[in-house]
């Protein structure tokens, strides 16, 4: 007798099958499998460990209420990010105090040693804490819209298509915003 | 390729990799002679490694646990969450207990103090006797 599979051990797009037929347990493996990199992204984007949370959650329950409308064209988890993506920004603009970053969760505690530069800054002065700093509160600072494309970009590695995509916005839009985020942040820089 | 500085549109072209050929080993080249352009490149790489490797250590099992109960709750409401007989029925013994429980608790409460009423009663009567004796005596004493 042939042995049914673990969902932990199913790829996302049987689990999505099943969890679209009303199978909780597939949607839970879905859920703790991509949990962790939905947290950091929510995180990253509220700036408290707390609130990110909530907002992953929400995200989560949405795609089960709407994974009828999911047509597995994009993998399971771009989905999901668009959804989050949603959230949070629904949490920001709700917050109404835009210009406020959480620095002291998103402190760690390497994070008053120095940081090494990449290439091609690597043989020169290292990233010190208050440059750090400086450029933290001056992303900390940008409009919602321009910080969550810094993010979606710098950090979560999205092409400019993709987050035109998950924001709605046309590329250029992105690349302006980008652009700006940029020469913000390097104009604090220089002023700090 | 000279250049002063890398404007902005050139730094985000080189960051973005847009660039490739004559343009992209101008720029390289440009980067070798210029150490302002180069420490910001620097500084802002820096910045963004430093920022791809923090992230909370999370409770995954929790996190799941509780959307799983989420989801749970949503489904009980979808369907109605229908209400058994026998929860119905546990409620309203439960009430008939606390009643009765209260009434005899009122009874007891009731008989309580007309025991204590008694035995104020009779204290205030000792007490005027003791009233009245002590008077009587005084007035035999001013009588003498």
């Amino acid at each position: 007798m042939a042995r049914q599979r673990e969902p932990a051990n199913l790829e996302d797009r049987e689990l999505v099958r099943r969890a679209k037929a009303g199978d909780q347990g597939a949607f839970s493996a879905l859920v703790e499998r991509h949990a962790s990199k939905a947290l950091t992204l929510a995180w990253r984007m509220l700036g408290s460990q707390h609130q990110a949370w909530d907002a992953a959650q929400e995200a989560y329950l949405s795609a089960w209420r709407n994974l009828g409308q999911f047509r597995e064209e994009a993998e399971f988890y771009t989905w999901l990010r668009r959804i989050l993506v949603n959230v949070c920004l629904h949490e920001l603009r709700q917050r109404k105090r835009d210009n406020l970053v959480y620095l002291d969760e998103y402190q760690h505690p390497g994070e008053q040693q120095k940081i090494d530069g990449g290439d091609p800054g690597r043989d020169f002065p290292s990233l010190a804490a208050e440059q750090r700093l400086a450029l933290k509160k001056a992303l900390g600072a940008l409009p919602v819209e321009h910080r969550v494309t810094f993010w979606l970009h710098e950090v979560e590695g999205l092409n400019y298509e993709e987050i035109a995509e998950v924001l709605g916005i046309p590329e250029g839009t992105v690349k302006s915003r980008m652009h700006t985020a940029r020469g913000l942040l390097r104009k604090a820089l220089e002023e700090g | 390729m000279r250049m002063e500085h890398l404007d902005e549109k050139l730094a985000n072209a080189y960051l973005d990799g847009e660039l490739s050929g004559e343009e992209l080993a101008g720029i390289e080249e440009h980067l070798k002679t210029c150490p302002v352009c180069r420490q910001w490149l620097g500084i802002y790489r820096g910045f963004l490694g430093s920022l791809t490797g923090e992230a909370p250590q999370w409770d995954v099992d929790a996190f799941t646990a509780e959307v799983r109960g989420k989801l749970e709750l949503a489904r009980e409401k979808r369907h109605g969450a229908a209400t058994p007989w026998w929860r119905g029925a546990a409620v309203a013994a439960a009430v008939l207990v606390v009643l009765a429980g209260g009434g005899e608790l009122y009874r007891a409460r009731l008989a309580y103090h007309k025991v204590l009423d008694r035995e104020v009663a009779m204290a205030v009567k000792e007490h005027q006797a003791l009233r009245l004796g002590e008077l009587s005596g005084l007035v035999g004493e001013v009588r003498e």
